[in-house]
């Protein structure tokens, strides 16, 4: 779901080792280095940034903003944007131990880095390299000419979309903190609260839970779902609300609304693609399902306006995209957020659900 | 009543100033020879990055892209993600009669079908992108226009550097939120809760406020080294407990820097926060119209160095002495490898936070605006060395 991206990742931001150990990591190295032999890759380059960290996150841990280098042999590299100042603090949030500052033109410290594993040449992959400006990808381009240099976005996407159980129960946990923060907004808006202050009792339950960043839009002064921009005196009804809370860089998100649900035209249409999320299945049919069950134009416009779901983990929202138009196939073990915001003049329903693709349908992931 | 006519006259005003906005930029672009202005926002927002598609529309969007073609005659156009946002957007676009909604993937031939049909395409055109314009939406450019595109964002940021009613405005309603929520973390914040929890509280008592957004970092430590995210750390007496503060109203952010000891400060604590405070009012006394940034660095630095503390001074233990969170200019950085002049109206976060091996990391900084006499604290009570507890 689409909404306001805030100036900082400001909640809880400490590495859950019980949840998240260093052996976790360990084993997706080598799911990649396997992927990077199988490709004749020498060595990866992997960027992330605080907007779009899932590529980095899967290997590094920490989800900020840094240049991973991962060669066939040897331990990981870390290379911050940052003039250093902040190392100490980032070394407690990731297993990497090899880390330091490289500043916003890393070109030439990439280029020593491989140097100094022996790889003077040879094939360099590069994922996320769309998130650098232009002048950082001129920088980092130039320093590695020598090298036969590729994307490999694709390759590792697709690494990262079966998800493994940690990842599950990471996001199980985030799911928890999510439900919790809905029961509080609906309390407090059953009790007599605004739409706006329903909002805030949602952010302070979160927020106090560990969440490390959340994403609330509400019906806030309209129909429409909308983001916290101070507080208004109106309590529409049904309260709507899409709420997202990341864990350790793990996201889940939910709908609430004041209203039942039950046997509602929404959840009809999410039961209905959690039904279709089987392996090799394709998004295109998974929504045309959900889409099969709202009854009006009207409510199909609302909910494909709003989006009927995408995958979900170290992004809000992940590859593959929901959508009549995607022609992405479903990933065995890949979990999706699958959502259905329908609206036919006063009739509205909101549902939701966070599914495993498995070979019987998606199986729903409770909070843990 | 009264409440119904201050809304009111807020909303007058809000419009009058983006109305200036937009005709001080159009006199900038004739001077400059510019027929077309394209002032590009980016949804990943920033405090620390340029939205030019924000300071002329007044618009903060959801979605990824967003873009402001102003001609310089005729009516301005605004091209929004997501389409589902369009209302919010024609609620808060008061200036530019034509919003169009698209989807984040269809911006570029959105932003193309909009130059056609207004016949825009082959006018000479300056891009305002901001510090966070994708490398593909920088491509794109050349691919929607006739004629490659010249750099706007000087002329947009020369603009905006220099506050104006609304900006004042909304950067006075945060200040007194900022301190109303530092206050409140006074009076509740005790040994035995996380940090996480400190921060949370103060994040949503001044969401209660209004702040829509905030840039706070929140640590403690009996020896900090810097200021980060807040961790599971728990709250013992003796901890220093720092706190950059950052809420924003209507786009504009403003910035306190607090520190506060758990329990009773020392002497020694106290001596050392006393240099940050002399280097903050030396900073303030320095900084009147026409003085180089370079020269408030000086200044605030003076008295650090002379205690014995000039290696502290220096990166990697500082980084800058303060800075604009201005969406709109970026200037000015109150930093040694600026160039940045002040100016009458600029409005910035000094702050000598300052890293002291005797103590730790400890924060000094108050929102300023520059004046003839030089920079005057915004802040009803500028920052001390306080007690919690």
């Amino acid at each position: 779901m689409i909404n306001m991206e805030p100036v900082l990742k400001r909640g809880y931001t400490a590495w859950d080792q019980a949840l998240l150990p260093a052996d976790e990591f360990t084993e997706r190295v080598s799911r990649v280095r396997a992927a990077m032999r199988s490709a004749g890759l020498d060595a990866l380059l992997v960027w992330g940034n605080q907007y779009e960290y899932a590529d980095f996150t899967y290997l590094a841990g920490m989800p900020t903003a840094g240049t991973l280098l991962l060669t066939l042999e040897g331990d990981p590299a870390v290379f911050t944007g940052g003039g250093g100042r902040e190392l100490p603090f980032q070394r407690t949030l990731t297993w990497v131990s090899q880390l330091s500052a490289a500043g916003p033109m890393p070109g030439a410290t990439l280029k020593s880095a491989l140097a100094e594993r022996s790889i003077p040449q040879g094939n360099v992959g590069l994922v996320g390299t769309h998130l650098l400006s232009a002048a950082t990808y001129a920088n980092v381009t130039e320093n590695l000419s020598g090298y036969a240099i590729r994307e490999f976005d694709t390759e590792f996407r697709m690494l990262r979309a079966s998800k493994r159980p940690r990842e599950v129960a990471t996001l199980r946990t985030a799911l928890r903190i999510a439900t919790d923060a809905a029961q509080a907004a609906i309390q407090a808006f059953n009790q007599g609260a605004t739409t706006t202050e329903a909002m805030v009792a949602a952010e302070r339950t979160a927020r106090v839970n560990r969440g490390r960043d959340i994403r609330i839009l509400a019906n806030v002064d309209s129909d429409d779902l909308r983001p916290f921009e101070g507080l208004s005196p109106a309590r529409r009804t049904p309260l709507l609300m899409w709420i997202g809370v990341d864990y350790q860089g793990y996201w889940a998100d939910m709908a609430a609304t004041s209203a039942s649900t039950s046997g509602s035209q929404a959840e009809r249409a999410v039961e209905a693609m959690v039904a279709a999320a089987t392996p090799g299945a394709r998004a295109a049919a998974v929504a045309a399902a959900g889409l099969a069950q709202l009854s009006s134009t009207a409510a199909r416009d609302s909910a494909q306006d709003y989006g009927l779901g995408s995958g979900i983990g170290l992004a809000l929202s992940d590859w593959p995209t929901i959508s009549p138009a995607s022609d992405a196939q479903l990933v065995d073990g890949g979990l999706l957020s699958l959502r259905a915001l329908a609206r036919d003049g006063d009739d509205v329903s909101f549902a939701n659900a966070i599914v495993q693709v498995a070979a019987g349908g998606g199986q729903k992931l409770e909070p843990r | 009543m009264a409440v119904s006519s201050t809304i009111e006259s807020q909303t007058a005003l809000r419009t009058r100033c983006l109305e200036r906005r937009r005709d001080v930029v159009r006199e900038r672009m004739r001077a400059a020879g510019l027929e077309l202005l394209i002032a590009y926002g980016s949804g990943n927002h920033s405090f620390l990055a340029m939205n030019p598609g924000w300071y002329l529309s007044g618009f903060k969007q959801m979605g990824k892209h967003m873009a402001v073609l102003l001609p310089l005659e005729g009516e301005p156009i605004l091209v929004m993600t997501p389409r589902w946002d369009v209302s919010r957007a024609r609620e808060k676009v008061v200036t530019i009669g034509s919003v169009v909604a698209t989807d984040d993937e269809q911006f570029l031939s959105t932003v193309d079908e909009q130059l056609r049909a207004h016949n825009l395409r082959s006018k000479k055109t300056g891009v305002a992108g901001g510090g966070l314009m994708a490398r593909s939406v920088a491509d794109g450019w050349r691919t929607v226009l006739d004629w490659p595109p010249s750099s706007a964002e000087k002329m947009v940021s020369d603009v905006a550097k220099i506050r104006d009613e609304w900006s004042l405005y909304c950067t006075r309603t945060a200040v007194d939120i900022a301190e109303r929520g530092y206050w409140q973390l006074l009076e509740t914040a005790k040994p035995g809760w996380p940090e996480h929890q400190v921060a949370g509280e103060l994040e949503t008592f001044m969401r209660e406020m209004g702040a829509e957004d905030n840039f706070q970092l929140m640590s403690a430590s009996q020896h900090n080294r810097l200021v980060h995210q807040p961790t599971n750390r728990v709250l013992e007496m003796g901890d220093i407990l720092l706190g950059e503060i950052t809420p924003a109203v209507e786009g504009e952010f403003i910035q306190i820097c607090r520190t506060a000891v758990i329990g009773k400060p020392t002497a020694l604590q106290l001596e050392k926060f006393a240099l940050l405070d002399a280097g903050l009012r030396a900073g303030m006394k320095t900084a009147v119209p026409g003085t180089p940034v370079k020269a408030v660095v000086e200044a605030i630095n003076k008295p650090i160095a002379d205690a014995g503390y000039e290696k502290y001074t220096r990166p990697p233990y500082m980084r800058t002495r303060g800075h604009s969170m201005s969406l709109g200019s970026m200037e000015p950085e109150i930093a040694p490898d600026r160039d940045h002049v002040l100016e009458k109206g600029m409005v910035f976060v000094m702050h000598p936070n300052q890293y002291i091996p005797d103590t730790g990391y400890m924060m000094c900084g108050e929102p300023v605006i520059i004046t003839d006499h030089g920079a005057e604290p915004l802040t009803s009570k500028m920052g001390q060395l306080d007690s919690i507890g």
